[in-house]
């Protein structure tokens, strides 16, 4: 294998695994820009891939197990916003809270419900979100340096892939282009401005709260049914942290932060 | 009104509340056992049968809860001077690197009562240096002191490994630890503090670091709430502002209270590694780090809260290991379940109840 076939590979595996990075990195994005700490971008991923593996099991449908996933982590993400912006509690704290809660109830659940020690059983292709192979894929492979690259790193890939890269463009427009964009980066330097202006701090929060926990419901599936094919025990391992380290590293920006060398 | 600033008397803030707040977390424990098939109430009753039922039980809950006062003084003292340390768990591990070097260097040649001082002073300063470089970066530099110690735990983990691995491990042997201290490293167990109750304590690795344990509390009590530097740290934590008007250097706070923070969480390795197992082990912390959040929450971060909570939590691990024989549905993950609805409903949702309270107080105690 020459050295530009291993750069083909490294490049692939790159994006493989950065997708659950680029979804909660920009989860966390959201919420931090609008004034919410969110540690528990961790165990939200997790209870989302758990519900998702859960759900493709039992409907052999992928995008059930999508919407099952979102579901769970948008659940995950009223809580936290309950706890820090209804009670305004300790934002950390809850955090942390809800990462120990759902990396128990996964393994707790997972046991009772299949007795595979915290296991999901294994979740069928349609369960699954498949390989896209895009157009001229095959054709294009003996081009000469483009085709290698086009059929291997950006051909072949399933369609949450593509989603986490689409997301990056979107949210850099929903927040610097929209009304709500805006209103969502004031909240978070200024609260005091924004509640002056007549508008609600907590509704505005919460949808912040609410679009993290949408993206995190991406991360966790595309861990458990994209990825993998069934929820393992703390199968997230550290991503959430590992996100919150790489929106740092971007300055709280959006434009492919978690994209790096895994 | 807002119900916010009404004061309210100590023992509604200090019993009351807290006891709610701990009731509705085993209120949400108790649903899950429910989901899962199981009946809760059954639960609970083979929970505290066994974890209280014999002498060996009560020495094994003892024994779990040394850890978490520990650790709960750990995380209450850096939470004092509004220090989220996360790391005690990583602290911790490392501390008994400090705590099994002084056994392996003295337990040839002096009896255990003088390995003690050693081990408790290596276990301390090795976790204090753990707790080091989160503590400057955070003072220094303002990295996020939750993520620093988070990313130590990740990075004392595989250090300890490394070293049990490929430099403490006996030749020969597979197991990744230490040999075996001998009776010069190992503190004695307190069976007679059992018998004294008339119990039996069987092979419950209850010992000497209760003891050590108890006496920290009181030391960290002297600390926070009768020292000019426990002053100054809960100046800090309540308001980081008035601690610099005041000429309180923020700097020396965070680093001197992260160092005691990791010391007090580097001795908890004295229990395990000393006084249980008498080798240094893989793994041995087991999560006791983080349950030491918890047990800090419940016990609003005082030192008599913090024992009554570790007991309680003691309880709880000694207990669920335990029932998870009986009901095999019930992993011991629940427990980490329950620790988080605990750090849920007693940390971040503390004041959930407090409006109603203040109602039920102004219309049924003042009215």
């Amino acid at each position: 294998m020459d050295s530009f076939d291993i750069l083909i590979s490294i490049l692939g595996s790159t994006i493989r695994l950065s997708i659950p990075l680029i979804f909660t990195a920009l989860a966390g994005l959201f919420s931090e820009r609008a004034g919410i700490f969110d540690i528990g971008l961790e165990g939200k991923m997790l209870a989302a891939a758990f519900a998702a593996a859960c759900t493709a099991h039992l409907t052999g449908s992928a995008w059930a197990g999508l919407a099952a996933g979102i579901g769970i982590s948008l659940f995950f993400s009223l809580i936290h916003g309950f706890a820090s912006i209804t009670n305004r509690g300790n934002q950390i704290i809850s955090g942390v809270a809800l990462n120990f809660v759902a990396a128990g109830l996964t393994v707790v659940l997972g046991q009772a419900w299949f007795g595979q020690g915290g296991r999901t059983p294994q979740v069928t292709a349609d369960g699954r979100f498949a390989p896209i192979i895009l157009p001229g894929a095959d054709a294009m492979r003996d081009v000469p340096f483009i085709g290698p690259i086009y059929a291997n790193v950006i051909s072949g890939n399933n369609i949450l892939t593509y989603l986490a890269f689409l997301a990056v463009p979107i949210s850099w427009w929903v927040l610097y282009r929209t009304r709500f964009g805006l209103r969502l980066r004031a909240v978070g330097e200024n609260p005091g401005a924004v509640d002056t202006a007549g508008i609600s701090v907590t509704y505005l929060r919460y949808r912040a709260v609410l679009v993290a926990g949408f993206l995190c419901g991406f991360a966790g599936t595309y861990l458990a049914i994209a990825q993998s094919a069934a929820f393992i025990k703390d199968m997230s391992a550290g991503k959430g942290f590992i996100a919150l380290a790489a929106l740092i590293f971007a300055k709280w920006k959006p434009g492919l932060p978690a994209l790096r060398l895994p | 009104m807002s119900t916010a600033s009404v004061p309210l008397p100590n023992w509604i803030n200090y019993a009351l509340l807290p006891l709610i707040n701990l009731t509705l977390a085993f209120l949400v424990s108790g649903l899950v056992v429910w989901i899962i098939g199981e009946n809760p109430w059954e639960a609970l009753k083979l929970m505290l049968q066994g974890a209280l039922g014999r002498g060996e039980g009560i020495g094994f809950t003892l024994f779990y809860a040394t850890n978490f006062i520990f650790t709960g003084l750990s995380v209450a003292v850096a939470y004092h001077a509004g220090l989220f340390n996360i790391g005690s768990e990583g602290q911790a591990y490392v501390g008994g690197l400090g705590a099994a070097l002084a056994a392996l260097a003295l337990d040839h040649y002096v009896p255990w009562y003088v390995t003690m001082p050693f081990a408790i002073i290596g276990a301390a300063l090795f976790g204090a240096a753990w707790a080091l470089i989160p503590a400057l970066l955070q003072a220094k530099r303002g990295s996020h002191i939750v993520i620093t110690t988070i990313m130590f735990n990740f990075i004392g983990a595989a250090l300890m490994v490394y070293l049990l691995v490929n430099v403490f491990i006996v030749p020969g042997k597979m197991a990744p630890e230490t040999r075996t201290f001998l009776e010069g490293g190992q503190l004695p167990k307190l069976d007679w503090l059992i018998a004294m109750f008339g119990g039996k304590l069987g092979p419950a690795p209850f010992n000497v670091s209760f003891l050590i344990a108890l006496v920290m509390c009181v030391v960290v009590w002297v600390l926070i709430w009768r020292t000019k530097l426990g002053f100054e740290m809960r100046t800090m934590g309540l308001s980081r502002s008035a601690a610099d008007y005041a000429g309180i250097s923020y700097t020396k706070i965070v680093v001197i209270t992260m160092l005691i923070s990791g010391g007090l969480a580097g001795m908890m390795a004295l229990n395990p590694v000393l006084g249980a197992s008498a080798r240094l082990q893989v793994e041995f912390v087991g999560g006791a780090g983080f349950v030491g959040i918890a047990v800090s929450l419940m016990g609003r971060n005082h030192p008599l809260g913090i024992v009554i909570a570790a007991i309680l939590f003691g309880v709880l691990y000694q207990g669920g290991a335990e029932l998870s024989f009986d009901m095999p549905n019930i992993t011991r993950d629940m427990i980490v379940v329950i620790q988080g609805l605990v750090i849920l409903f007693a940390g971040a949702l503390e004041f959930m109840c407090r409006p109603m309270i203040v109602r039920a107080y102004q219309t049924f105690v003042k009215g």
